[in-house]
C-alpha cells in the first residue's frame, strides 16, 4: 500500500523541485504535483494521506480549494512570507497538520511530513478496510451479485426462516453499508451502495410474505429470474392528450380540455367534435367527449 | 483534517446544535438564546430590511413588528403556495406569504422576495457561527433533522437552505429517529423502541428496532401540521370565544392581537405542565361601550386546558396506531417509549402516552436537546474510521412515491416504509408516433387517486428519438437516497444510451 501525496502550488519551479524532494526521501509514497487546482477532480481524494499547499493564500483562490483539500486526510500548509497572518489564521481555522513559512527548511518539512504520515497511518487504520482482502471480498461480490437470487445474495437455501433471512440481512448492512465507508476510493464506495440497495431490495421482497410467495413461484417457474418484478402493472398517465395521433386533433383536443377547466362546455363540445372528426377511434377523445355530454346533459 | 460534524436541529420554534467532541455529543452554546443554547427559529427584518435579527432578539420584539418578523418557517418551507394548508397558514400569519415561480412560496419583505430556505439558511448559519465560536474553528459538515414525514421538495428545500448557509449537508435525517440513536447509542441496547415526538409544527411516530448499535426503522408516519401551534391556536381560539361571549363584544382581529394572544397562549401551555392552574391576563383588549379598552382575566386549570386541547392529541394517537399496525407488532412488544418535542411536556400528553403503549415514557430532562445531539452521533459515525462494530442506521422512505396512470389511479412506485436506500425501475414508451417527449407525473403519498393525493412533480423525457408508437423503451430508474430523496436517472434499451430526464418538483423554484 502506497502513502499518497499530493503537492498544489501556484509555482512551477518550485513545485518540480519539491516533488523530486519528496518522492526521493518519503519510501513507499506515490507523488501527484500540480499547479491547477480542477487537476485534482481526476485523483481519489479521500484515499490521499497528505497534501501540502501552498501560496494559495488569497482568500478567493482559497476558498476555491478548500473543498478539495477538506477530502484529502491531512494538509500541510506552507504559507507566503508576505502575508503570514491569514496563513497562520487559516492554518488554525481549518486544521492545518503543521504550518510553515517560506522560505522553506527542506529537513524541518520532510519530519514534519514523516510524522504526519505515519501518525496519518495509524490514525485512519487504512488497512482495515482497505485491506487487499476486504477488496477482492467487495468487488468479488458486487460482480457475483447480478447471478443471486434474493435467498442466494443473503447465503441462505430457500426453506430458510424469517429469522435467518432478518439476521444476514443485518451482517450484511454491518459489513457494506455506505454509511461506514469514508477514506475508500469511490469505486468502493459506489460498490457498497449498490450492494446496499440489492440488499433492501431483497429483504423487502423475502420479509414480506405477499411478495415473497409471488417470488417463491417466480423462482421455480423461471430459474433465469433473479430479482421480483417491481414494475408497474398498468399503463401510466402518458399525458393523455399524447395518446391522439392525429396533429390537428390533439390541438382541438387540447381546447376543449381547456374550455371543461373553464366549465364552458358548450365550447369543448364543437371542439371535440372537430377533434373526432379527425381522429374517430381515440378512447381518450370519446371519454372527454362523454363527459362534455354529461355536463350538457345531453344522453350519449 | 478536522473530525467535527455539526448536529442541527432545525426546529419550527427552536434550534440547537451539537457536536460530538471528545468522544461525547454536546450542545453548543449559542450566545444570548435560551439557557444559551435553545435559538428560537425566528427571523426579524428591520431598519427597512437593512439588518437582519436572528433567534431571541427578533422573537422578543415579535410584537413590535410582526409583519417582518419571520417565525415557523419550518410549517411552510417547500411546500406548494396552492397548498390549502399553505393558504391556510398564509392567512394566520402576520408577515405577508406569497406565490412564486413553479407554485413555490415566496416571503415578502420591505417590498423584497425571499424564499423560505433563505429564511431558514439565516438561522442555520447562526448556528454555524455559534459552532465555529465554540470550536475555535470553522466545521462545515453537517446533518440537518427533519420530520420524518417529511416530502420531497421539503427534504430538497432544506437541504438547499444548509448549502445557502455554506453547510455541507452530509445528511438530512428524520428527527425521531435522530432522537432514537441519542437514547439508544452505545447502551448496548436490545429493545424495540417507539419515539413519540411532538414538536412545536408537527407529530412523528417512529417505531425502531435496536440491537447493538443497529438502529432499524421499521415503520414512521406522521402529520406536518399537528403540533405545539396548533394547540396555541386551539388556545387563543378558546379565548376569543371566551371574552365575545362574557363581555358580549365582537373582537376585531388584527396582527398584533393575534401575536399577544399567541404569546399569552404560549405560556399558558407552558406553565400548565408544571403548574395545576394558571390566571391569563391579557392587558387592554376588551372594548366598553366608553371605548375604554379592559384587561381580560381568567383562571385556567388543567382540566379545561385538557377538554381544549383533547381533538389535538388523540388525533396523534391515532397515528400511532397506524404506525404499530405498519411495523407489525403489538403493544406488549413495545419495550421503552420516548418521548422527544415541547409537546410531549405537557402533562395530559403524557398520560395519553401512557394509556395507550401501556408503560410509562421515558423523557429525558434533555428531551429538547436529544434531536441535535442525535444529529451530532450519525454525523461522527459517517466520518468514523470503518468498523464492523460500528453503529448502522436504516432508515425507512417516510411516504409512498407513485405514478400517475390512465384515469384517476395511481400505481404505486415505491411503498412507504421501505429501507433506504432503494432503487426501483420502470419502463416507459411514447403513445405516438415521433413523439419527442413524455411528460410523467409523480405523486406522494397514500391514496391512490390523483385527486386525493399530493402532486409531488413531474418527469419528462425529452429529445426522445424518432420511432414509432410503442416501440421506444425507456428504463428509468428511480433510486431514493439515504436522505430520503428521489434521484432519477434513464436508459434508452434498445441502444442502450443515457436519455435526457429532468424531474420538475412543484413547490421548489428551478
Amino acid at each position: 500500500m502506497k502513502t499518497k501525496i499530493i503537492i498544489l502550488m501556484n509555482d512551477e519551479k518550485y513545485l518540480r523541485s519539491l516533488e523530486k524532494f519528496i518522492s526521493s526521501k518519503v519510501t513507499g509514497s506515490e507523488v501527484f504535483a500540480t499547479t491547477e487546482v480542477k487537476e485534482l477532480a481526476a485523483i481519489d481524494l479521500p484515499s490521499c494521506n497528505l497534501m501540502i499547499v501552498s501560496s494559495l493564500i488569497n482568500e478567493g483562490v482559497w476558498l476555491k480549494a478548500l473543498p478539495v483539500i477538506r477530502k484529502v486526510q491531512n494538509f500541510i500548509l506552507l504559507g507566503m512570507a508576505d502575508g503570514p497572518e491569514l496563513s497562520e489564521t487559516i492554518a488554525q481555522k481549518y486544521g492545518a497538520a503543521a504550518y510553515f513559512r517560506l522560505p522553506l527548511s527542506s529537513d524541518a518539512l520532510l519530519k514534519s511530513v514523516n510524522e504526519v504520515l505515519e501518525k496519518s497511518i495509524n490514525r485512519i487504520k487504512i488497512p482495515d478496510i482497505i485491506t487487499k482482502d476486504f477488496v477482492d471480498t467487495i468487488t468479488e461480490f458486487f460482480a457475483a451479485m447480478d447471478k443471486y437470487n434474493y435467498y442466494e445474495f443473503f447465503g441462505l437455501k430457500k426453506d430458510c426462516t424469517a429469522e435467518e433471512v432478518k439476521k444476514n440481512y443485518i451482517a450484511m448492512a454491518r459489513k457494506y453499508h455506505p454509511d461506514k465507508f469514508r477514506n475508500v476510493p469511490s469505486e468502493i464506495k459506489n460498490m457498497s451502495y449498490e450492494i446496499t440497495k440489492r440488499a433492501n431490495e431483497a429483504y423487502s421482497v423475502l420479509s414480506h410474505p405477499n411478495r415473497k410467495s409471488i417470488y417463491d413461484k417466480m423462482l421455480i417457474e423461471n430459474v433465469e429470474l433473479k430479482r421480483f418484478d417491481f414494475r408497474m402493472k398498468v399503463a401510466y398517465d402518458e399525458n393523455p392528450e399524447d395518446t391522439v395521433q392525429n396533429e390537428q386533433a390533439r390541438r382541438f383536443a387540447r381546447l376543449a380540455k381547456k374550455a371543461m377547466d373553464q366549465n364552458d362546455f358548450k365550447s369543448a363540445l364543437t371542439q371535440l367534435k372537430m377533434a373526432i372528426s379527425m381522429e374517430k377511434n381515440s378512447t381518450y377523445l370519446a371519454k372527454l367527449m362523454d363527459e362534455v355530454k354529461k355536463n350538457l346533459g345531453i344522453s350519449s | 483534517m478536522s473530525g467535527y460534524v455539526l448536529g442541527i436541529d432545525l426546529g419550527t420554534s427552536t434550534t440547537t446544535v451539537s457536536v460530538v467532541k471528545d468522544g461525547m455529543a454536546q450542545i453548543i452554546p449559542i450566545e444570548g438564546e435560551e439557557d444559551d443554547k435553545i435559538m428560537p427559529s425566528v427571523v426579524a427584518f428591520v431598519n427597512e430590511g437593512k439588518n437582519v435579527l436572528v433567534g431571541k432578539k427578533a422573537k422578543d420584539r415579535r410584537h413590535l413588528n410582526p409583519v417582518n418578523t419571520i417565525y415557523s418557517i419550518k410549517r411552510i418551507i417547500g411546500r406548494k403556495f396552492s397548498h390549502p394548508e399553505t393558504i391556510k397558514y398564509a392567512k394566520k400569519f402576520p408577515y405577508k406569504v406569497v406565490g412564486g415561480l413553479n407554485d413555490s412560496i415566496e416571503i415578502e419583505i420591505f417590498g423584497r422576495r425571499i424564499t423560505p430556505q433563505m429564511i431558514s439558511s439565516l438561522v442555520l448559519r447562526k448556528a454555524k457561527q455559534a459552532a465555529a465560536d465554540f470550536l475555535g474553528f470553522e466545521v462545515v459538515d453537517a446533518v440537518i433533522t427533519v420530520p420524518a414525514n417529511y416530502n420531497e421538495a421539503q427534504r430538497r428545500a432544506t437541504q438547499e437552505a444548509g448549502r445557502l448557509a455554506g453547510l455541507n449537508v452530509m445528511r438530512i435525517v428524520n428527527e425521531p429517529t435522530a432522537a432514537a440513536l441519542a437514547y439508544g447509542f452505545g447502551n448496548n441496547l436490545n429493545e424495540r423502541i417507539a419515539v413519540f415526538d411532538f414538536g412545536g409544527g408537527t407529530f412523528d411516530i417512529t417505531i425502531l428496532e435496536v440491537k447493538d448499535n443497529f438502529f432499524e426503522v421499521l415503520s414512521t408516519a406522521g402529520d406536518s401540521f399537528l403540533g405545539g401551534d396548533d394547540i396555541d391556536a386551539a388556545l387563543v381560539q378558546f379565548m376569543v370565544v371566551d371574552i365575545e361571549t362574557n363581555y358580549d363584544v365582537h373582537l376585531n382581529m388584527n396582527n398584533e392581537m393575534l401575536t399577544i394572544l399567541i404569546s399569552e397562549a404560549e405560556r399558558i401551555k407552558i406553565s400548565l405542565s408544571t403548574e395545576e392552574k394558571i390566571k391569563i391576563l391579557i392587558k387592554g383588549i376588551i372594548p366598553r361601550e366608553n371605548g375604554r379598552l379592559v384587561d381580560y382575566e381568567r383562571t385556567i386549570d388543567r382540566e379545561l386546558f385538557r377538554q381544549i386541547i383533547e381533538p389535538i392529541v388523540a388525533q396523534a394517537i391515532d397515528i400511532s396506531k397506524t404506525a404499530m399496525l405498519n411495523a407489525h407488532l403489538t403493544i406488549d412488544q413495545i419495550n421503552a417509549v420516548v418521548l422527544v418535542g415541547g409537546s410531549s411536556k405537557i402533562p395530559y400528553v403524557q398520560e395519553c402516552v401512557t394509556a395507550f403503549f401501556k408503560q410509562p415514557p421515558f423523557y429525558g430532562i434533555e428531551s429538547v436537546l436529544v434531536i441535535s445531539m442525535g444529529a451530532s452521533i450519525l454525523g461522527n459515525t459517517l466520518i468514523s474510521n470503518y468498523s464492523e462494530s460500528a453503529p448502522v442506521l436504516l432508515d425507512v422512505i417516510p411516504l409512498s412515491i407513485g405514478v400517475g396512470t390512465i384515469g384517476d389511479y395511481i400505481e404505486i412506485l415505491v411503498e412507504k416504509n421501505e429501507p433506504l436506500p432503494i432503487e426501483r425501475t420502470n419502463v416507459f414508451t411514447n403513445a405516438r408516433d415521433n413523439q419527442d417527449n413524455v411528460k410523467i407525473e409523480i405523486y406522494q403519498g397514500d391514496a391512490r387517486n390523483k385527486s386525493e393525493s399530493h402532486l409531488m412533480g413531474d418527469l419528462t423525457l425529452t429529445d426522445l428519438r424518432n420511432a414509432k408508437r410503442g416501440e421506444l423503451k425507456i428504463e428509468v430508474k428511480f433510486e431514493i437516497d439515504t436522505n430520503g430523496v428521489l434521484n432519477v436517472s434513464a436508459v434508452d434499451l434498445e441502444t442502450g444510451r443515457i436519455q435526457k430526464i429532468s424531474l420538475n418538483i412543484l413547490g421548489l423554484e428551478q
